[in-house]
C-alpha cells in the first residue's frame, strides 16, 4: 500500500499518459491520482466494498492494458478511465447479478424526483422505476443525477455523441416521470 | 446491455477506505497488466463472502466550515441583524421536551418502558455511586419541533465532509444523586429500544461529545421489539412482569365492533315489492333512523301479506301499534294494541308501480353501501382477532417462561398494549448523555435562490444570521447559517419551515405556504417575511398548535 499522488493537470495527465505508453511504471502517478475517484465511482455501483477495490484494480489493469490505443480527443483522461469501470461494472454484474447496486445520497435522489415526480412520490418508487429502464439509461441517471457530472462528460464515459446523450436525457426523464405517475 | 432488478439505496453511505488512506501498491497492477485479462484476481463468485462497507455519508456537498459564526450582510441599510439567533444554545425550558423520571434503586435490575414505547435496560449495580437509589432522567427528542427547541447540534463531519442530520429521535439520557450528575459504571453498558419511525436502514447510533461534536458509532437496523427482547436474553436478570395480561382495551373494542355488526347485519336493505291493489294497505309515520333498512321508501306504505289481517280494523280504535322487522326477512310483524287486545299480522313495504324503478335504484346503492360497511367491519374484526390471537399466544408463553428476562419485558410491553411486531433500533450505550438515530444529509441539492429572509421584530427589521430548515413530513433539519440562509434551497416535496429564534423565547417562522409562493427559478431577490409566534407559549405543543393554525388557517395564534 502506498499514498495517493498529489493532483496534477491535464496538460500534465497528457504528457504522463504518452509517457506511460512508452513505460508502463510511468503510469503510477495517474494509478495514484485517480485511484480515489475511481474506486468511489465503481463504490457507488457494486453492493461490497472488497468487490470495489477488485473491480478497481482491474480497471487499472485495463487501463494500462489498452493505453497504447488511447487517443486525446481533448476530454478529461479520468472519463476514459470511467468509461473502463463502467465496462467492468457490466461485465461483472453479468456473471453475478448480486454485484450490481445503484446507490445515492438522499440529496440526490430529492433533486431527480422533484425533477420528474409529483409531491407524492417516494423514494421506493423510484427506485422501481429506474429499475424499469435499461441498465444504459440506468446510468445516465446515475451519472447526471446521481453524481451531478456535465452532459459531454456523461457522452464520453458512455462512448455516445453529447447530442446523444442529451436526447437519450430528455427520453429516459419522460420514461421515469410516466412511471412514477402510473404509481400514484 | 442487461436489464434485470437492482437494488437502489437512498440516504448515506461511505466506504472504510478513505480519501488519504494507502491505496494498493501499483507493483501489483503492473503485475496484473503484464498476467493478462483475469491475471491476479478473486472469482467473481467467492465476492460475495467478502467484507460488507461500512455505512455513512456519501455525498460531497461541502458545507462551508465555519459559517455558523457568519452574520449576514443586510441588504437594507436600516436592517440589523438578530443577535440571539443562535442554535448551538437551546430555548428557554419551557420549550424543551419532557423529561420522564424515574427513582431507581442501584442494587437492582430495572426495566422501563416509556410511554413513547422506548424501552431501556440497566442491570443491577450499573451507576458509579454509592448512594442506594438515583434519579434517571430520559428525554426523547423524536420529532423536528424538539430538535429545534432542544438546541442540539445537528451537523455531523465525517471525513472532512460536512452533513446535516436527519433524525429519527434523539435521546438524553442521565442520572443524579441529587443535583450530582452519576456516571455509569466503566465497562457497563444500558441497552435501549428506540421506536422507529422511518422505517429505513439507513440511520445509525451517534454519540454526542463534549465538544459538541457527533461521534459515529454503529449502523441501526430496524428489528421488532420482540427480536429486541430476545436479543439481551443472556444479559440481564429476571425481573417481575408489571402486568401478564392481554389489555383488556382491545377486546372492549373489539366487542364494539361485533355489536355494531350485528346491528348492521339486522339493517340490511330491503328490496323495494310493487304495490298490489288487491291487497290491504295502510301507512305508518317510520323514523329513519330508526328503521335504516327502509331508506328505499318514501313515504312507507305497508301491504298486509298472510292471515291475522281483518278489513274491521281500518274502522277500531287502537291506542298503540309496534312494528318488529322478522329476522332475515323483508317483512315486518305489526301488532296494533287496544281495548279490545292485540292482534298481530305480517305487512311488507311498497312502493307504487311508477315509483319502483327509482326505488330499486335507491335500494341497489344503499345495499352496495350496506355490503361495504358490513365487509369493512368483518375485516377489521378478523384482523383483530388474529392479533389478539397471537398476543394471547405470547403472552401465555410468556407466562411459562416468566423466569426469563425477554418473556418479562415483553409482556410488560403487552400489558401496555405496545405490539411486540412494532419496529425498534435496539443498541448500547457506555456513557450516559446525548445519543441519536440518525442519518447524514446534505442541503438540498437545488439552485439557490436569493430570499431576503426578515422579520419584523419590535418595530426593527431584524435578518436572521442563522436558521433552520425543516421538512415536518420526515423529521429533516437542516441548520443554515451565513450565506445559505438568504441563498436558499429547499425542495417543493417537502413541508417546508424556517424557523430562526430571537431573544432566546421568541421563534420566527415561516410556513410552507410561504414557501410555495416564492418563485424557484427567479435570480432576482425575493423576500421570506417570518413571523414572529404570539410571545408567550410555553409548550411544543403550542408551538405545534401554532404551526397547525398556519395551515388551517386559524388566525387565533397567529404572529403579530
Amino acid at each position: 500500500m502506498n499514498q495517493p499522488a498529489p493532483a496534477t493537470s491535464a496538460a500534465e495527465d497528457l504528457a504522463l499518459v504518452e509517457r506511460a505508453q512508452q513505460d508502463p511504471r510511468a503510469f503510477e502517478p495517474l494509478y495514484r491520482k485517480y485511484y480515489g475517484p475511481v474506486f468511489r465511482f465503481v463504490f457507488k455501483r457494486v453492493r461490497r466494498e472488497a468487490d470495489a477495490q477488485d473491480l478497481t484494480q482491474q480497471v487499472f489493469i485495463k487501463a494500462l492494458q489498452n493505453l497504447g490505443r488511447y487517443t486525446h480527443r481533448g476530454h478529461a483522461f479520468s472519463a476514459w478511465l470511467f468509461r473502463i469501470a463502467l465496462n467492468e461494472i457490466t461485465d461483472g454484474a453479468r456473471r453475478n447479478q448480486k454485484l450490481r447496486a445503484m446507490h445515492a445520497g438522499y440529496a440526490e435522489t430529492e433533486a431527480l424526483l422533484e425533477e420528474v415526480s409529483t409531491p407524492q412520490a417516494t423514494e421506493q418508487q423510484l427506485g422501481q422505476a429506474l429499475n424499469a429502464l435499461s441498465e444504459e439509461d440506468r446510468m445516465l441517471v446515475e451519472l447526471r443525477y446521481f453524481e451531478q457530472r456535465k452532459l459531454k462528460d456523461i457522452a464520453v464515459i458512455l462512448d455516445w455523441s453529447e447530442s446523444n446523450a442529451k436526447v437519450r436525457m430528455h427520453r429516459t426523464l419522460k420514461r421515469l416521470r410516466t412511471a412514477l405517475e402510473n404509481t400514484q | 446491455m442487461m436489464k434485470s432488478n437492482i437494488p437502489f439505496n437512498t440516504g448515506d453511505r461511505q466506504p472504510n477506505w478513505q480519501e488519504g488512506d494507502p491505496i494498493p501498491d501499483f507493483e501489483s497492477v503492473l503485475e496484473g497488466a503484464r498476467a493478462g485479462k483475469n491475471g491476479g484476481f478473486r472469482n467473481l463468485r467467492t465476492w460475495g463472502l467478502l467484507a460488507a462497507a461500512a455505512c455513512v455519508g456519501v455525498i460531497a456537498w461541502l458545507w462551508p466550515r465555519g459559517a455558523e459564526d457568519a452574520v449576514v450582510s443586510p441588504a437594507q441599510e436600516t436592517a440589523a441583524a438578530v443577535q440571539d439567533a443562535d442554535f448551538s444554545g437551546a430555548l428557554a425550558a419551557d420549550w424543551q421536551a419532557e423529561t420522564d423520571r424515574y427513582t431507581l434503586a442501584t442494587d437492582r435490575a430495572h426495566y422501563i418502558l416509556t410511554d413513547d414505547g422506548l424501552g431501556v435496560n440497566l442491570p443491577a449495580g450499573c451507576f458509579a455511586t454509592e448512594a442506594d437509589s438515583v434519579v434517571f432522567e430520559i428525554t426523547l427528542i423524536d420529532d423536528a419541533y424538539k430538535v429545534f427547541a432542544s438546541g442540539l447540534p445537528m451537523d455531523y463531519d465525517s471525513a472532512g465532509v460536512a452533513y446535516r442530520f436527519m433524525s429519527d429521535g434523539m435521546l438524553r439520557v442521565e442520572a443524579f444523586d441529587g443535583d450530582a450528575p452519576i456516571a455509569l459504571q466503566p465497562g457497563v453498558t444500558l441497552g435501549l429500544e428506540v421506536p422507529v419511525k422511518q422505517d429505513s436502514a439507513a440511520f445509525n447510533h451517534y454519540t454526542l461529545l463534549a465538544d459538541g461534536t457527533w461521534n459515529y458509532e454503529a449502523p441501526l437496523t430496524p428489528i421488532t421489539y420482540h427480536q429486541a427482547c430476545t436479543q439481551r436474553e443472556h444479559e440481564l436478570p429476571v425481573q417481575a412482569p408489571a402486568s401478564t395480561s392481554v389489555p383488556t382495551a382491545r377486546y372492549a373494542q373489539l366487542a364494539g365492533w361485533e355489536q355494531e355488526l350485528n346491528t348492521l347485519r339486522g339493517n340490511a336493505p330491503i328490496k323495494p315489492y310493487k304495490r298490489n291493489a288487491a291487497q290491504d294497505h295502510f301507512t305508518l309515520d317510520v323514523l329513519a333512523a330508526e328503521f335504516p333498512a327502509l331508506t328505499a321508501f318514501g313515504n312507507t306504505e305497508f301491504e298486509v301479506r298472510g292471515p291475522g289481517f281483518h278489513p274491521d280494523f281500518f274502522d277500531q280504535v287502537w291506542e298503540d301499534f309496534r312494528i318488529q322487522r322478522i329476522t332475515g326477512m323483508d317483512r315486518f310483524r305489526v301488532t296494533l294494541i287496544g281495548e279490545q287486545g292485540q292482534r298481530e299480522f305480517n305487512v311488507v313495504p311498497v312502493v307504487p308501480a311508477k315509483e319502483f324503478e327509482a326505488a330499486l335504484t335507491a335500494y341497489e346503492t344503499a345495499k352496495a353501501n350496506h355490503t361495504a360497511q358490513t365487509q369493512d367491519l368483518e375485516t377489521k374484526i378478523a384482523g383483530q382477532q388474529t392479533a389478539l390471537a397471537a398476543l394471547e399466544q405470547q403472552a401465555q408463553a410468556a407466562r411459562e417462561n416468566k423466569g426469563a428476562r425477554a418473556a418479562t419485558t415483553l409482556l410488560s410491553a403487552i400489558a401496555l398494549d405496545m405490539d411486540p411486531a412494532r419496529l425498534v433500533r435496539a443498541f448500547e450505550i457506555g456513557s450516559l448523555g446525548v445519543c441519536n438515530v440518525d442519518v447524514p444529509i446534505e442541503i438540498p441539492k437545488v439552485k439557490p435562490v436569493p430570499v431576503d429572509v426578515r422579520a419584523d421584530y419590535n418595530g426593527a427589521l431584524i435578518r436572521p444570521a442563522q436558521a433552520m430548515l425543516v421538512d415536518a413530513k420526515r423529521n429533516r433539519s437542516v441548520a443554515l447559517a451565513g450565506e445559505d440562509v438568504h441563498q436558499l434551497r429547499w425542495m417543493d416535496r417537502w413541508e417546508n419551515y424556517l424557523f430562526a429564534s430571537v431573544d432566546g423565547n421568541q421563534i420566527l417562522v415561516a410556513t410552507p405556504e410561504q414557501f410555495e409562493a416564492l418563485e424557484r427559478k427567479s435570480d432576482v431577490p425575493q423576500v421570506l417575511e417570518l413571523r414572529v409566534i404570539e410571545a408567550p407559549l410555553k409548550s411544543l405543543e403550542e408551538v405545534q398548535a401554532y404551526l397547525a393554525s398556519e395551515v388551517t388557517g386559524d388566525s387565533e395564534m397567529l404572529s403579530r
